[in-house]
Order: structure tokens, then sequence, then C-alpha cells
């Protein structure tokens, strides 16, 4: 081990921090080398200097600090939440009858208001549409009111199968020309098949219904049985 | 039960938070937490008695004056107590403390932002420190003492926070470096490199006021 190395690894040594083999090598550098052995002893000096005046604590300070932290913890311990607070004011304001009429009065008045404003979500306007392949589904705009939608159906290649697509439809604008039946179904809902004949597929296999969302980012994909309420439908 | 407190208090004085004084106290140390983690604020001032000191001390190291000293300590068992409920019986209640410690002296420092004040001789003897003393061998002895902590404190200034925390459980509170890198919550082989680079410039600072001196 060279002066370079010891130099680096001194610091270390002196509060044994390093493992017994460095620590050994370190040593046997340090019996040999006058400089080294000089800087380690410089080292253990700047640490016993560093050591050597602890802070002195004065018994007042100390019980000032106990003294502080405890009352502020019997302060808290004592103090009443929030919950605690308003129970007990309405205890209180319940233990006058007259004061309970008026609470009771006032509960029964908001509930009614409630009742009264909460009215069932506008319909929505489903429009099942026969767009064929050169009419695509077509994304919502930004500005177009909620709850209007169309359904297109269209072949999807081989076979009898065809794609059903419901989309939004511009407010103010009639209808696709294709557009054959409109179903109204309630906005919360999944649009059900009404009638079944308006769904019929001819053939095999599932029916794929996309439903494009006011988001244009979310989709919908349901695949439904071919067979409606038990009988096969017509195209 | 004051018998007691005074028991723990003298095993644990002088020792390291996370060493163990012995297992009747370990035991009896262990009781008491348990008492104060479930809300008896009686049992957290047994808690208090056992640690003011060694947190009053590792906090004025950190911070360079009794004062903020005071503040920091009187935040740690503050703190303590808000945590307690998370504190785990089959931790190291000193280690978790420690955390605390190093945590609240970070916080405080960071708020006061200015250079530390040094506990002068000066200052000392405004504080009435030095009202008992009777004879000048005293107050002579007293004031290079005073001297000397002053010194120590504007050596650790030159030290970076993370250097400072490091010695400061290493050397002055006398952790092991892998106690102190699970204060610090980092590797051994990063506090290594901390203490030797502290050590080193407080070395620096020595040797250049023994220069001046000289």
């Amino acid at each position: 081990m060279n002066c370079k190395r010891v130099e680096e690894l001194i610091p270390l040594y002196v509060g044994g921090d390093i493992d017994r083999r460095v620590t050994a090598e370190v040593q046997s550098h340090l019996k040999t080398c006058g400089g080294c052995a000089e800087l380690a002893a410089e080292y253990e000096a700047s640490r016993n200097w560093l050591s050597g005046a602890s802070p002195e604590l004065d018994e007042a300070m100390l019980t000032d600090v106990k003294r502080g932290v405890m009352r502020e913890l019997r302060t808290a311990s004592s103090r009443p939440g929030w919950f605690e607070l308003m129970s007990a004011a309405l205890a209180r304001a319940l233990s006058r009858p007259a004061v309970a009429a008026a609470l009771l009065l006032v509960v029964f008045g908001a509930l009614t208001l409630w009742l009264y404003l909460a009215k069932p979500a506008p319909p929505v306007q489903v429009q099942l549409t026969d767009g064929g392949s050169e009419q695509p589904p077509r994304l919502p705009d930004k500005d177009e009111p909620p709850g209007h939608f169309k359904l297109h159906r269209r072949p999807t290649g081989a076979g009898n199968r065809h794609r059903v697509t419901i989309a939004r439809s511009h407010r103010g604008q009639p209808g696709d020309p294709a557009s054959r039946h409109v179903l109204t179904q309630n906005a919360t809902a999944m649009p059900e098949v009404q009638p079944p004949s308006a769904f019929a597929v001819e053939s095999g296999g599932m029916l794929r219904i996309d439903i494009q969302t006011g988001d244009p980012n979310i989709r919908i994909i349901w695949f439904a049985p071919k067979v409606v309420d038990g009988q096969q439908a017509n195209p | 039960m004051p018998g007691e407190v005074a028991e723990i208090a003298l095993m644990t004085e002088g020792l390291r938070l996370s060493e163990t004084p012995g297992h009747a106290a370990d035991s009896t140390l262990a009781a008491i937490v348990e008492r104060a983690k479930q809300g008896d604020i009686g049992a957290f001032e047994q808690v208090i008695d056992c640690y003011q000191r060694k947190v009053m001390t590792t906090a004025w190291r950190m911070l360079g004056n009794q004062e903020d000293a005071r503040d920091a300590a009187q935040e740690v068992f503050l703190r303590a107590y808000r945590y307690l409920g998370g504190f785990k019986l089959d931790q190291d209640f000193g280690g978790w403390l420690y955390r605390i410690i190093v945590n609240v002296c970070r916080d405080h420092a960071r708020k006061r932002g200015s250079p530390h004040r040094f506990a002068s001789f000066e200052g000392e003897r405004e504080a009435g420190t030095f009202e008992s003393l009777a004879s000048d061998e005293d107050v002579e002895a007293n004031a290079i003492k005073s001297q000397q902590r002053a010194l120590i404190v504007e050596a650790l200034d030159t030290l970076s926070a993370k250097e400072r925390t490091a010695l400061v459980l290493r050397d002055l509170e006398g952790l092991s470096t892998e106690e102190v890198a699970r204060v610090l919550g980092s590797s051994q082989t990063t506090v290594r490199s901390q203490i030797s680079s502290a050590r080193a410039k407080i070395k620096q600072y020595r040797d250049r006021v023994t220069r001046r001196r000289g």
C-alpha cells in the first residue's frame, strides 16, 4: 500500500471505519512511514479535540423543555375535536323542543326541495341506420349535444354478418338518408334492441356493436347473440 | 414510579440510544413506551425523562446553540408523541428517536437559514451558567471550555448538513456506521464517504486555528 492510498484511508482508519484486512495493511504502512504516522496522529488529535467539549446542559433548561412539551400535550388532549364540538352543539340544540322542531322542519323542507329538483335524465334518441360501407360511423363533434345516438348497420365482409355502430348524431341535421328506425332509451341505460327485427342477423356468429361515447377516446364494443328474444330475426 | 424512571435514566445516561441498557431496564422502558403509545401522557413524560438529555445534546451538536437545541428538543418530543402510533414495539426506540431528531434539526436549520450563533463565554455568563462559580480558576477554566465549545461549533459549521449529521452521529453520539446509515436512510458507503470528508475538514479547521495561535 502506497502513501497516497494510506492518506486517503487515514480519516476512516482513525475512527475504525475500515475492515480488518485494510486496517492491518494501513497499520503495517504506518510502522514504516513517518509522514503517514504523523498524519494519523493529527487525525486522532482532531477527533479527540472534537469530542472533548460536550455541551453543558443545565437542569433548568431541561425542566423547561419537558414542561413545554407536557403543557402542549395536555392542551392538545383536552382540546375537543371538530366532531365533538358539533355533537355537543347538536345535543344542546335538540334538548330544547322548539329548536328540535325547527331543525326537523328545516331538514324536511330541504329533503322535499331536493326531491322536487331532482328530475330524471332526458331520454336519449337512438337512431338505427343502415349506413352501408360508404358511410362509416362519424365521431361526435365537441359542440354536439348529448343524448342523441345513431345506430349504423353495415355488412362486415363475407357471409351475412352485419356490423352495427351507434354514434351520436348532429342536432338540427336530419338523420342519414338510410335511417330506418328510431329508438328512444334512457340515457343511463345501455340501448336495447327494439324491435327485434331491427337488429336481425342472417347467419350464425355474434353480432358486434360499437358504441361511440361522447368522449372520442372511449368506444364500447359489445357482442350480442344473433338471436333476440329466442327468435331468429329478419334482416 | 419516579424511582423507576431515575433508574432507567441512569442506565441510559451516557449510552447510545440504540444500545440496550440492560434487560430489566429495557423491558421496563418497552412497557413505558407501550403505555405512551396507547396515549398515556404520564408514560410519555417518563420517556422524556429518559431521553431529554440525549435529545438536547444531539440537537445542540447539530444546530450549534442552546436556544435552537431547546426548541428542537421540544419539537422532537411533540413529533415523537404524534407519531408514536406508527412505532412498532420490536423496533429500536433510540434509532427511531434519532431519525426524528435528524429530521427536526434539518427542518430547523432550513428555517433558520442564517449562520449559527455560538455559545460564547459572554452568552453563557449572561444566561447565568457561571453564577454559582466561586473562584477565578473556575471562571478561567470555564472560559477556556466555553471557547473550545465555540471553536467546535465553528468547526462543525464548515461541514455540509449531511457531513455534519453523519459526523455528529458517528463520532460524537457514538453510533456505528451501520446505525448512522439506518438513521439517515442511506448506504454505509455514502456514510463512510461523508464521515471521511467531514473528519478531513475538521482537521483542516483545527490546523488553521492551531497555526493562528502558534
